[in-house]
């Protein structure tokens, strides 16, 4: 009977975990996406008001020869600076797998219950966990 | 300004907001949990070092605990939100009720059972997790930020806190978060097995 009661609870607990991680990852999932619909907004207002007097074509050519050699270079400057966060990331990310499984090897030499955190071997999470 | 130039600036600012919106909520999101978990890594580096040095068991259940807590922390630290924590805080008395203590209780028990010494550096790491669960947390949320501040000054002014770390691992909720994580590690764990 006690045993029931308890397991009931766990049930339950379990249901509100889950509830949590549910509702927390749909507001994850929606906050960015929240503004990705604002920018879009942005740019259907500021095109809208010149509908049927000119074409997408004609804006696009006149934004690209609008556009001043100081705005093209604080986009190339922008551009670089994360193309050169992702390369750092991604040697960041080589090294931790080059070095991982010689940690690994060395810690269960030491310790040969040693846990593992499973992520990916990159120190990323893994697929089944994204959701 | 004539229309199109109206136009042509209009669509700069999207564009640029647009950039700013992809490096916000995909680069610096990506980046923070790095970061998270690059600092959970080496306290539990420092942990296994720790034991290493001869200054507890690698099978006592306290050290075996802690670490499959750390593990827990650095599987999940891609869904510590600002959101999951308001979650938790609106559901804090039900999830209590369901599951007084737990697994953190068993933990203390087994800390308690070692050397006053090894009892400090224990629970020094597993404060230094939560505070770095929790500075994570705060620091990914301006909501957070004005929360936070406040908290801090009232636990720093009434001698409660005498560091920010401190204050951090008093944030309300932490506690339930990190119960969380662990229930879900142990529930994977016994999939696994």
């Amino acid at each position: 009977m006690a045993n029931a009661a308890v397991r009931k609870s766990e049930l339950r607990y379990r249901l509100y975990a889950k509830i949590i991680d549910a509702v927390g990852s749909v507001i994850q999932a929606c906050i960015p996406w929240a503004g990705a619909v604002l920018v879009a907004y942005f740019v259907y207002r500021s095109i809208q008001s010149l509908a049927g007097r000119m074409t997408l074509a004609d804006i696009g050519i006149r934004f690209l020869a609008d556009t001043k050699i100081s705005e093209a270079f604080a986009y190339l400057f922008g551009a670089t600076g994360i193309a050169l966060g992702l390369r750092r990331e991604r040697l960041h990310k080589d090294n931790v797998q080059r070095l991982t499984s010689r940690i690994k090897e060395l810690e269960v030499r030491l310790d040969p219950k040693r846990s593992s955190s499973r992520l990916t071997p990159r120190g990323e999470t893994r697929p089944e966990d994204k959701r | 300004m004539t229309p199109i130039e109206h136009i042509t600036a209009s669509l700069h600012f999207a564009l640029a907001l647009f950039l700013f919106w992809t490096l916000c909520f995909h680069y610096w999101r990506r980046y923070r949990v790095d970061a998270l978990r690059e600092r959970l890594f080496q306290i539990r580096g420092e942990l296994f070092d720790f034991a290493a040095n001869g200054a507890i068991s690698f099978d006592d259940p306290a050290y075996g605990q802690l670490r499959a807590v750390m593990n827990g922390m650095l599987r999940f630290a891609h869904k510590f939100t600002f959101s999951r924590l308001a979650m938790v805080l609106v559901l804090r008395k039900k999830l209590e009720r369901l599951h007084p203590g737990g697994f953190l209780a068993d933990w203390g028990e087994a800390v308690s059972r070692l050397p006053e010494g090894t009892q400090k550096s224990l629970r020094e790491f597993h404060g230094r997790m939560i505070a770095a669960i929790a500075w994570h947390i705060v620091s990914g949320s301006p909501v957070l930020w004005i929360f936070f501040a406040c908290l801090a000054f009232r636990l720093l002014a009434g001698g409660k806190a005498g560091r920010l770390e401190e204050v951090s691992s008093q944030l309300p909720g932490v506690d339930i978060v990190e119960a969380q994580a662990i229930n879900i590690e142990l529930q994977g764990s016994l999939e696994c097995a």
